[in-house]
């Protein structure tokens, strides 16, 4: 176990200030020492949006700040900031130093909430953890200081349901995900709110997520403490899909639990289900020709250095409709202990006829050198983050950007997810593996 | 050479300008091989040399074809393949252990360009391993091959020629496509083709996937019928 991660695939706590940028008109106002705030951005982010990267407040807390606190600096900033900057819900974050020198940033927010601001707090001070399990703590306190103030006890709205899936930036496809999430959990006839990104109305969603009839959670395990404390305060239930559904067996499988677990009325649900299944097979099974025909060689084996919500969904993705066999699979989200056996098990079975053992590893110099020490007989692909294109390079082996850091790849809405995000892993994957034979 | 493709050229350089041609099939298959060897040590006067080669060859594969005979025995294999590849194959499949439960030949030539008996390699096939179960002349017919296939047991296919591989898929059959002619040829061959056939069989999730969510363009009457009923009156299967 070394005291040192190399090659990094998340960021630290901190790292949830992209998940307020990615709400609508949503604003950090971070407390922090200098760079924090523009070092994630420039890891995470593409790009400033409405009010992102360079256009974040911050206190830019140095030694003084350390030493007599940073409060007051903390209250001014919140103060011009609301003259500055026109943002439909604030959202405070702390650094590293204000959580070590414990600045009491509850109070000084306090004071703006009572006077019926939308603002609200997190402690994220970087050590925390990791941007996967402050996203959870940033929108509980958004419920719990902000959406909480508007709630009423009321009847729930039949067929609401909120989405908890990607986490904002640290999954680069996050937009086209959760669009796509949207699109076919309506299309089975739920109302889906996704809270992030262009298909959310921003902070009237926000207000409606305790009306919600269910809470639906599509993930290893981020967002998951999220659906927990709203069944809590709320006593809306939720249901759990622990990976991103990858193609067609998998996105109907999931689609068939969400129809089962929320009771909605079938018939119409599989009719929605049926037609995107046909529309899949219609183009996989034109597209085996190709896969079983082309001379020149394909990828045979696959390595994948993802978080384990990517990992489980491509990884039998892959293997069950691609036909490209398993090599090693490492999960590199420092996932914490108590998930570790369940993503094992999806593992052990991922396919009706053989079994990975998954390696959970987060250092990403140690994740390459297994790699490198694994027998190669045929051409291979990998699913990883920028951190591994110069192997892939090397070894002239397909390579398929998936997670942070993004660099050698541009994304707009394009989706991993669902029915569209398994055509479109297809086309990447064979558009990679063509453009090696042009001339 | 391709006895199909090849047969008219080396037919025409031995009549024309005395070029000896080996009328044998091509070298595929261990017993193949070694007759092909000799034939060609026989032309050249090099029979000695051959055999050392020969006997050389026959010890560095032992091994691997050891293992493989060994997790290929007992397969059933469906060729689809030209005539002369397509017998070259059935030899091959034979050395390996494999069961061929039927082929579907591209053409059957009754008559070689050579006028000599030799060149009959169905003949020769035959003769070395024993009769062909189930051997069609079908011309790339595909409904005929599936029609075929939808009957049998079979655990791969091997197709020479594009556009028949994914029918195999679809029905859940193991398949590849043999496009590189040399990729068989000789001792290696013989290796190279266990290799890809176990490669093959190994891919299987995304045949049993295929097949699961595959149309099939077929109607039920025609799948019930005979292969062979839309041959005419002079078929003689």
């Amino acid at each position: 176990m070394s005291d040192y991660i190399q090659n990094p695939k998340y960021s630290c706590a901190l790292g949830a200030q992209q998940s307020v940028v990615a709400i609508p008109k949503g604003i950090p106002i971070v407390h922090a020492g200098p760079g924090c705030s523009i070092k994630i951005a420039g890891f995470l982010g593409r790009g400033q949006g409405y009010a992102g990267g360079n256009t974040i407040p911050c206190t830019n807390a140095n030694s003084e700040d350390v030493v007599f606190g940073g409060t007051k600096k903390l209250d001014k900033l919140i103060e011009s900031t609301f003259k500055v900057l026109d943002g439909d819900i604030f959202v405070v974050l702390t650094g590293c130093t204000s959580d070590i020198i414990g600045d009491d940033v509850a109070s000084v927010v306090k004071e703006y909430q009572d006077a019926g601001k939308p603002i609200v707090y997190a402690e994220t001070g970087g050590f925390k953890g990791n941007n996967y399990t402050s996203h959870s703590l940033i929108v509980n306190s958004i419920i719990d200081q902000y959406v909480d103030k508007f709630y009423e006890k009321r009847e729930k709205i039949k067929g609401l349901v909120n989405v908890f899936a990607s986490v904002p930036d640290q999954d680069p496809y996050w937009e086209g995900n959760l669009e796509e999430l949207k699109r076919i959990l309506e299309g089975i006839g739920l109302k889906a709110n996704v809270l992030f990104g262009a298909k959310s109305k921003g902070v009237e969603e926000w207000k409606t997520i305790p009306d919600a009839q269910f809470n639906l959670v599509v993930s290893s395990w981020p967002g998951l403490e999220i659906a927990q404390h709203l069944e809590e305060k709320y006593n809306t239930p939720y249901f759990q899909f622990p990976y991103f559904p990858v193609g067609g067996e998998q996105t109907t499988e999931f689609l068939n639990k969400v129809v089962q677990f929320t009771g909605i009325e079938s018939k119409k649900a599989y009719v929605f289900i049926q037609s995107e299944e046909d529309r899949f097979y219609a183009h996989l099974e034109k597209m085996a020709d190709f896969i079983l025909e082309f001379k020149y060689g394909l990828p045979r084996k696959y390595y994948v250095a993802l978080d384990a919500s990517y990992a489980i969904g491509l990884s039998k993705f892959l293997l069950n409709e691609l036909g490209i066999l398993p090599g090693k699979v490492f999960i590199t989200d420092n996932t914490p202990e108590q998930f570790r056996e369940a993503i094992s098990e999806e593992f052990r079975n991922i396919s009706d006829y053989r079994s990975v053992d998954v390696e959970f590893e987060t250092d990403g110099g140690i994740v390459l050198d297994k790699i490198r020490a694994d027998e190669k007989k045929s051409r291979v692909i990998i699913l990883g983050t920028a951190w591994e294109s110069s192997y892939a390079k090397e070894i002239n082996a397909d390579f398929l950007i998936v997670g942070v850091p993004l660099t050698y790849k541009l994304v707009l809405n394009s989706t991993y997810v669902g029915y569209n995000g398994g055509l479109h892993i297809i086309e990447e994957i064979y558009n990679g593996v063509l453009s090696s034979y042009r001339v | 050479m391709c006895a199909t493709l090849g047969s008219y050229l080396g037919a025409a350089l031995e009549q024309l300008y005395g070029v000896t041609e080996i009328k044998f099939a091509p070298a595929y298959g261990v017993r193949g091989t070694d007759i092909w060897m000799r034939e060609l040590g026989r032309v050249l006067d090099r029979e000695k040399e051959v055999e050392l080669i020969i006997e050389r060859r026959h010890a560095e594969i032992a091994p691997k074809l050891e293992e493989y005979r060994s997790r290929l025995s007992g397969k059933k294999a469906y060729v689809s393949a030209g005539a002369a590849f397509g017998h070259a194959l059935i030899a091959l499949l034979n050395d390996l252990g494999m069961d061929v439960q039927g082929a579907s030949i591209y053409h059957h030539d009754a008559f070689y360009d050579n006028k000599d008996d030799d060149s009959d390699a169905l003949a020769n096939t035959v003769e070395l391993y024993g009769d062909i179960p189930k051997y069609h002349v079908c011309n790339k017919q595909t409904f005929e091959i599936v029609n075929i296939l939808n009957r049998l047991d079979v655990d791969i296919l091997i197709a020479r020629h594009p556009g028949i591989v994914v029918w195999g898929a679809k029905l859940g059959i193991p398949t590849f496509i043999m496009d590189d002619e040399q990729y068989a040829f000789g001792y290696q061959g013989i290796i190279n083709y266990a290799e890809k056939i176990l490669d093959t069989l190994e891919s299987i999730e995304f045949t049993k996937n295929i097949q699961k969510h595959a149309r099939m363009p077929y109607t039920k009457w025609w799948l019930e019928q005979r292969s062979d009923t839309f041959l005419g009156g002079k078929a003689n299967v």
